[in-house]
């Protein structure tokens, strides 16, 4: 048994040495009529050797922390392409640098997609949109339409479920995608953490589709409902609500054609992004309008006599519009119990909502305007972008996904966000992490608090372009905190986890995630206000944070400078992430973009951070099913080849840790001489192939082969999209990163893909 | 509003077309076919402007995605209020034609596009809002979205946003509640109920649900009542054959509570062939009959924990059992007996305290349980008295994605008090059920595996009872006739057709005989239940 199981992997491993640069058996799926739609690729691993310190990490919990999870996929999303693209605005040399472009479009671009599939639409860790408010709108509208029809159930209120179906045949329709996916949940409210174990067997089989089973019926992926944390933390929420908004503005960037419909425009960067941004579109509002509708805490006009249960506060209903900030505050509390009905392979259903923790969290209030500004961004009817396509006046019939008016719900909610951390959070004004109806606001404010604060009010200072009033207030704010931080750091720029506040006298030790978090902040501030006091202070604290955090053998940041075990929970790392990309940006510091590398793969890799993977990142189905569950070798299995009986989802453990006082080896590297490639192909392969596939066959880039542009505007149009790009669509400018003559070569293989260019040029038909 | 849309744009046209030429006319006709045929196409003539490759050498506005395209060609803002749409569409056909040595390529266009293009190009004017596409006379020609480039109405008044009143009135989850009754499909688990037993489920608020069943129980002989005379004689022969019929009515209200009310039918017969006192020559023969409506019961089951939020599903009832029924059912009034071969009448006196007979009493009554012949506690259709119940439930879900699949374990116990009434004490009884119910076909059929254990308390008589003959007293103590452990096993299969429709068939197997008293070696049980799922509940003001 054993020597079979072995010789399968030897012939496995023969095999993939054998095989040509990428085998992508998923690039399509098939309409019941043979016409075939274009979905998201497969991506083969890139040699990270050199990034890999030797040490390796153990998952001490491998819970799935919503909150921190969450955070750290945004940060990581926006370390991912966000990056990438930002890195090539700012023209840093990341020319022919294979890995940073597979680091950041491909690991950080697909650890936090998986982590938003697992956790929203798969797991089940939450309250589905099937019993949001949402549909229940709908539902009302449906009623007056059955008016015409015959008398039926309908006539009282419509059947919630059919409404959800009629949603999703016309996310199908936008998108182009010819089937759903079977046994999805999307969630509108998160549960605080579940256990992403699964308890069922992940089926590889092919499908009737020409899939994995899995990737288009989610039954098997389910986690275990009786080891969730059933509690609402709505920091948690507005974590998921950002990473929903962030991925549907990404999903909805652009819109694409599929060769077998001819003239026909779907949404979405292909079929399957399309639906998904749709689907993700419904949830964010969907989280939007159950808070808006019923979770907001008040203090009670009076109290019931018959009540048995004695809570200082009661949940509400707002109207974000009307509302004003008064004597008795209308506020987002941290944590809410529902009381809830379970209705085994149903979607659990909320029966009721209750306080469980009434305090006022500056975290969450942070998240909410961040992820409620981000919402605004992503539906600003102002703004001209192809998000306009999203939303629309008579959704659905104008074809588009989600109604205009929702962009004023998000304003408002903002609006009150703000207008709450203004009036709840603010001590002389300084910020404060937490308030409670009892005693009003503790003067006590964590690094970690202020930092997503600063940051969410930065973006609620560029984006809310309705609100130029707020939008100064958020601006001066935001002044008052960068101030305070120039005013308690360190003389060598480090800073503390916790300050009393607004005297800023030390209340906690001096930890590396601290630093990050302050830098972060100190450039958020910078990038708003181009005041250089701000980015000197980050420097300053960048050096010393480098300087005495980072090991240079183990390349990894330590917790306090001498502690020997490195213990991370997900919102370490994506403070560290974020404040290097930052730093990195602001400038141009290639040095730290090579930590950046480094420090990614020891973290997120090499820790067990990230707990198992999908075909997207590397592993093979082929593999898998001859039992090699990690056929890429970067030491994160396939997801039914993880942890536990039937593996683990692709989500991030709740902590890592590793001891660097335990001996380690260092890998055996074959370092590459940093020679610049000198043929089309070599740069089309190490700088374009992670967008538009190595063949041209298009991924989240759109298709080359064959594409009416390159035919049509010859070599010029194309020189110039390269060297340009299209800011907006995700193509990156790289003129000034690529040299002209790169840039030239690459546009004759680009060329090459499409035969029908020289044979117009050749006929003199354009631009004669 | 595709079809406004076209409507509109084909009036538009007529009007241009009124001073073209034919080349117009046949310009229009294709127009005309793209607005028809793709009517419902979102923004194809930006989208033919971005794809087809004009946006390398066009560009078109100050900001946004278009303003970035190239500059070998003119900017295209305000092309609308220098050409025509049919001049536009000529251009674009033959660049050469109309312009001999222009450096306009040819473009591979269909006439659709070409005249989706030329449409979205010629509405590129410069309006009154000084936006290169809001010009609002060609509304039609554009997306939508692109033209409500105001903020949105902000106004609550506005019925668009009446949404923002969602929740403000009245609490959001109760208005989500009270259209429960609505969802039921999706919120009663009927396959998961248990066929016999009870569970940890409530319905939702407002359901209503009538039910009808019919038990048959095999005839008890006289192995099934063996012992249970041991000091007074023994059954020769015995048959008792019951049958029993309930109606029961559910409503399901607020707050997790769900009422029920059962209303038995009992019939049952009797008739037994006794020796008293092991007394052979001498036989017995008493029957009896009863066929009444017995005690009706209101329960309220209120469940305290949902699986949702706890392990397992938990809930409580407590049960009022009022006297509707009679405990006066008695023996028919001639007990025929068989003495030494001879029918006759069998003068079975009452006996006094000191075990005499009582005279005046020798009229052929059978007085094994009352001086005035009932039927025993366990055929009386009711106790005569305000009974009770309460009880435990407790539900556990199965995950469709375990190993077992979906399913569902109940478990519980019911504890019924049955107080004495005029000299019968019918016993306090204890069930114990477990029951496995596993969704076999789709939605539509389950199977349920029952564990029952019923104890009983000993029923008692009050008074004594003569013996005619035999060797030890004349009168002895009421014996008990019922009492000690019942257990089946049973499977039922659950047919639903539709969630608000069960039919139900039992089979029950007994396991445990009890140690005194009949006890059926099988029960049959249909049943059919209705739930009525809308139209009770009235919405709280």
């Amino acid at each position: 048994m054993k020597r079979k199981l072995l010789l399968k992997i030897w012939v496995g491993i023969a095999v993939l040495h054998l095989m040509p640069v990428t085998v992508s058996a998923f690039d399509y799926l098939a309409w019941p009529d043979g016409r075939r739609v274009r979905v998201v690729q497969t991506n083969s691993q890139v040699d990270l050797t050199s990034l890999k310190s030797g040490i390796v990490g153990h998952v001490k919990d491998r819970r799935f922390e919503t909150n921190e999870a969450m955070f750290l996929a945004n940060e990581i999303y926006l370390s991912g392409t966000e990056f990438f693209l930002r890195a090539s605005e700012s023209k840093l040399p990341i020319a022919h640098d294979e890995q940073f472009s597979f680091l950041t479009n491909v690991e950080a671009y697909w650890y936090s997609r998986y982590n938003l599939l697992s956790a929203t639409a798969r797991g089940r860790v939450g309250i589905g949109v099937i019993h949001g408010p949402y549909l229940d709108l709908m539902a009302q509208e449906a009623t007056k339409l059955a008016r015409f029809g015959r008398p039926r159930g309908e006539l009282n209120v419509s059947n919630k479920d059919v409404m959800l179906t009629g949603v999703v045949a016309s996310f199908l329709g936008l998108s182009g995608m010819p089937q759903k996916f079977d046994n999805a949940v999307p969630l509108m409210l998160e549960f605080k953490s579940g256990d992403p174990h699964f308890v069922r067997p992940v089926n590889v089989d092919i499908d009737f589709t020409g899939r994995a089973t899995y990737q288009n019926d989610f039954e098997g992926l389910r986690w275990s409902h009786g080891k969730m944390e059933k509690t609402i933390d709505m920091g948690a929420v507005a974590q998921s609500l950002q990473k929903k908004v962030l991925w549907a503005k990404f999903f909805l960037r652009r819109n694409h054609m599929d060769e077998d419909f001819p003239g026909k425009v779907f949404l979405g960067n292909n079929a399957e992004d399309g639906f998904r941004g749709s689907v993700l579109t419904l949830e964010a509002v969907s989280t939007m309008l159950i808070v808006k509708s019923a979770l907001f805490a008040t203090t009670p006009e009076k109290k019931s006599p018959f009540s048995l249960k004695s809570r200082d506060l009661v949940l509400t209903g707002i109207n974000p519009v009307e509302h004003r900030t008064g004597e008795n505050p209308q506020f987002i509390p941290h944590e809410i119990r529902p009381t809830l009905i379970y209705m085994s392979d149903m979607p659990v259903r909320h029966y009721d909502f209750e306080v469980k923790n009434s305090s006022s969290q500056l975290w969450d209030q942070a998240s909410w305007l961040w992820a409620l500004t981000e919402f605004f961004d992503f539906a600003n009817p102002r703004q001209r972008d192809n998000w306009d396509r999203v939303f629309g006046y008579q959704t659905p019939y104008d074809g588009s996904v989600m109604e205009q008016k929702y962009s004023l719900l998000a304003q408002s909610l903002a609006n009150i966000q703000l207008d709450n951390i203004e009036s709840m959070h603010l001590v002389d004004g300084v910020l404060a992490s937490s308030w409670t109806p009892q005693e009003g606001v503790k003067p006590s404010l964590a690094i970690s608090d202020l930092s997503l604060a600063m940051v969410a009010l930065a973006d609620f200072a560029i984006k809310m372009d309705l609100e130029p009033d707020r939008q100064e207030r958020a601006k001066k704010i935001l002044r008052q905190q960068a101030d305070f931080l120039l005013k308690i750091a360190n003389p060598d720029g480090s800073f503390h986890h916790k300050y009393r506040v607004p005297e800023g006298i030390i209340e906690g030790p001096r930890d590396m995630t601290s630093q990050a978090f302050a830098i972060r902040a100190l450039l958020a501030a910078y990038n708003l206000t181009s005041d250089s006091r701000y980015a000197d202070a980050a420097r300053k604290t960048s050096q010393t944070w480098n300087r005495e955090f980072w090991d240079e053998k183990a390349w990894l940041y330590r917790n306090e400078p001498g502690l020997a075990n490195v213990i991370y929970t997900p919102v370490d790392v994506a403070a560290a992430l974020g404040a290097l990309r930052e730093i990195i940006l602001l400038d141009k510091n290639m040095v730290l973009l090579e930590r950046f590398k480094r420090f990614f793969v020891q973290s997120v890799d090499a820790s067990g951070l990230m707990q198992s993977e999908d075909v997207y990142t590397g592993e093979s189905l082929d593999q898998v099913r001859a039992g090699n569950f990690d056929s890429d070798g970067d030491g994160i299995p396939f997801m039914s080849g993880g942890h536990g009986r039937f593996g683990t989802d692709t989500v991030f453990a709740s902590e890592v840790e590793f001891n660097l006082d335990e001996p380690w080896s260092r890998p055996v590297r074959f370092e590459k001489s940093p020679t610049r490639p000198t043929s089309g192909q070599q740069i089309y392969l190490q700088n374009c192939a992670v967008c538009h596939g190595t063949r041209g066959e298009g991924n989240e880039g759109p298709k080359l082969i064959d594409n009416s542009f390159v035919q049509l505007t010859g070599r010029e149009g194309v020189t110039q999209t390269v060297a340009a790009g299209r800011v907006g669509v995700g193509m990156p400018a790289w003129g000034g990163i690529l040299s002209d003559e790169e840039i030239a070569l690459v546009v004759d293989y680009i060329r090459s893909f499409s035969p029908g260019a020289d044979r117009e040029i050749a006929s003199g038909n354009i631009f004669k | 509003m595709p079809h406004l849309k076209s409507i509109f744009g084909i009036e538009k046209f007529f009007s241009y077309n009124r001073k073209r030429n034919a080349l117009g006319l046949a310009f229009t006709f294709n127009c005309f076919l793209a607005l028809i045929a793709d009517a419902a196409e979102i923004n194809p003539g930006k989208e033919l402007f971005l794809n087809k490759g004009c946006i390398a050498c066009h560009k078109i506005g100050k900001e946004g995605l278009l303003s970035r395209g190239g500059v070998l060609g003119p900017a295209l803002d305000t092309v609308g209020d220098r050409y025509t749409p049919e001049w536009i569409y000529e251009w674009i056909r033959n660049p050469s034609a109309v312009k001999p040595g222009t450096k306009m390529p040819t473009l591979e266009l269909t006439d659709n596009e070409r005249a989706y293009l030329s449409f979205y190009l010629s509405s590129l004017r410069l309006g009154k809002n000084d936006s290169p596409l809001g010009n609002v006379g060609n509304r039609v020609l554009n997306q939508p979205a692109e033209l409500n480039t105001h903020a949105p109405d902000r106004s609550p008044e506005s019925p668009e946003n009446s949404y923002l009143n969602l929740g403000v009135e009245e609490s959001y989850a109760d208005v989500q509640r009270y259209t429960l009754q609505d969802q039921i499909q999706s919120f009663i688990p009927p396959l998961y109920e248990p066929a016999l037993t009870q569970s940890a489920f409530v319905l939702p608020p407002g359901a209503f649900r009538t039910s009808v069943a019919y038990r048959d129980v095999a005839t008890m002989d006289e192995n099934d009542v063996s012992g249970q005379m041991e000091t007074g004689g023994r059954f020769n022969d015995f048959e008792l054959e019951r049958g029993f019929l309930d109606f029961d009515m559910f409503v399901g209200l607020d707050n997790n509570f769900t009422v029920r009310v059962n209303i038995p039918v009992t019939t049952s017969n009797l008739s037994a062939n006794l020796s008293p006192a092991f007394f052979d020559p001498v036989s017995v023969f008493p029957t009896g009959s009863s066929l009444e409506i017995g005690d009706v019961s209101v329960f309220l089951k209120k469940r305290f924990f949902d699986q949702g939020n706890f392990p397992i599903s938990l809930a409580g009832v407590g049960a009022l059992r009022l006297p509707t029924g009679s405990n006066e059912e008695k023996f028919n009034s001639r007990t025929t007996a068989n003495i030494a071969g001879t029918n006759m009448l069998l003068p079975l006196p009452a006996a006094n305290e000191a075990g005499m007979p009582v005279p005046g009493t020798m009229d052929g009554t059978f007085r094994r349980f009352s001086d005035d012949g009932r039927l025993p506690a366990p055929l009386q259709p009711g106790l005569g008295v305000v009974g009770g119940s309460f009880g435990l439930f407790a539900t556990r879900q199965f995950e469709g994605n375990t190993s077992f699949g979906r399913g569902a374990f109940h478990t519980g116990a019911l504890y019924e008090i049955r107080p004495g009434n005029s000299g019968f004490d019918p016993g306090n009884n204890l069930t114990y059920f477990a029951s496995l119910v596993k969704p076999l076909w789709r939605e539509s059929v389950s199977l349920d595996l029952t564990y029952l254990l019923k104890d009983q308390e000993d029923d008692s008589y009050a008074g004594k009872m003569f013996i005619p003959t035999g060797t030890g007293p004349m009168a002895v103590n009421r014996p008990s006739f019922s009492g000690g452990t019942t257990q089946f096993i049973g499977t039922s299969l659950i047919i639903t057709p539709n969630p608000q429709i069960r039919f139900i068939l039992n089979g029950l197997i007994n396991v445990g005989e009890p140690r005194l008293g009949p006890s059926p070696d099988y029960v049959f049980r249909v049943a059919v239940q209705y739930t009525f799922a809308s139209g009770l509940y009235k919405k709280r003001k």
